[in-house]
């Protein structure tokens, strides 16, 4: 058990001197240094696909399953019912 | 098997189900509040933005009137009022640099092009927040001049009508012949195109597949377009193309099926606008 929480301590110790948002706060002499200054590059992404965007409207999959299922729980039902019904 | 165990069986199905038809209807909830907020968003944007109020289509087919695309790299003075408020529609975001109108259609909206992203606006919307409407878009192959051979302009088939889906009308002889033009504006300029052609096209990415620099490459485009390879097509054969003709190609999702359903337009005239 104590060699357990040694090991834990010793994981949190390393992950927190290990990322720079941790270090920044340590006053330490092995903390990990600043980077200079950040600048974000965008990078651009042109649509290199062979296939044109799909501009379709995509909720007809979403009513399939929605009747599908009002079917199949109406049906369900219905049988659940005549059992009921039978004893 | 027993009542007993018959019973759980059901009894069971109808939860699951329940669950599912919970979640398909959340989903599609979630999803009409969605396009509720992305249709308001757009008709304050056309009246803040844009006044289309006294266009109309033509009422009869304007053979004769017809300018040749030649006149297209001499813009024809006199200058014509522009209805569409550019400078306040920019500082909301850069991206837009162009209106497209179509009468008689929901075909009102702004057009855009990132160039970082190509496809940001297949959803996301005019002040770039997403939605699955998105917004009428080109990509970065295309100039914001419209002075290319074919430039094209995206649009999502939309359940309620919106973004592209009255492209779909053309497929109608009737309202085909009837509506021979629509209308680009840009911050100086107002485009008049004359539709070509509207039919079902596979799903072929158009700009990455054909190098319309190559002559021939674009004149066999040009006769597709009079004559495409499609049943479900209306064409104007008494519209002249040649190599100096700048199409539009305005695309979206067929009603049914993988491809796409394309409306395409010749530029007829440009004009300055005040």
């Amino acid at each position: 058990m104590k060699k357990l929480v040694t090991i834990a301590i010793a994981v949190m110790i390393m992950a927190f001197s290990a990322f720079t948002a941790f270090a920044e706060s340590v006053n330490s002499p092995v903390a990990t240094t600043q980077p200079e200054t950040q600048t974000t590059t965008i990078v651009p992404t042109p649509d290199d696909d062979k296939t044109s965007p799909k501009t379709g409207s995509n909720d007809i999959m979403v009513y399939s399953v929605l009747a599908l299922s009002v079917i199949g729980c109406g049906a369900a039902a219905a049988v659940l019912a005549k059992t009921a019904k039978k004893n | 098997m027993n009542q007993n165990s018959k019973k759980k069986i059901l009894i069971i199905i109808i939860v699951v189900l329940v669950v599912i038809i919970l979640a398909a209807g959340g989903y599609l909830l979630v999803r009409h509040l969605g396009l509720l907020s992305t249709g308001n968003t757009y008709k304050e944007a056309q009246e803040s933005f844009a006044n289309f109020t006294t266009e109309k289509a033509p009422v009869t087919d304007a053979e004769g009137s017809f300018i040749n695309t030649t006149g297209a790299t001499n813009p024809i003075p006199p200058s014509v009022d522009n209805p569409v408020n550019f400078k306040e529609l920019q500082a909301q975001n850069p991206d837009i640099y162009a209106w497209i109108h179509m009468p008689d259609t929901n075909v009102n909206y702004p057009v855009l092009q990132s160039d970082q992203d190509d496809n940001l606006y297949l959803d996301h919307d005019l002040y770039k927040d997403y939605s699955f409407p998105g917004a009428i878009y080109s990509q970065s192959k295309n100039n914001k001049e419209f002075t290319d051979r074919v430039t094209v302009l995206y649009g999502h088939n939309m359940l309620d009508g919106s973004m592209f889906a009255t492209l779909h009308n053309y497929e109608d002889e009737t309202f085909f012949n009837s509506h021979p033009d629509f209308y680009v504006y840009t911050p100086t300029r107002k485009l008049t195109y004359r539709v070509v052609s509207a039919y079902d096209y596979d799903d072929r990415h158009i700009l990455n597949s054909f190098d319309f620099s190559k002559n021939e490459v674009f004149s066999d485009w040009l006769t597709a377009a009079q004559s495409p390879h499609s049943i479900y097509s209306n064409v104007r054969t008494d519209v002249k193309l040649d190599l100096n003709s700048k199409m539009l190609v305005l695309s979206t999702c067929q009603n049914g099926g993988d491809g796409r359903y394309l409306v395409q337009g010749v530029l007829i005239k440009d004009e300055q606008t005040k």
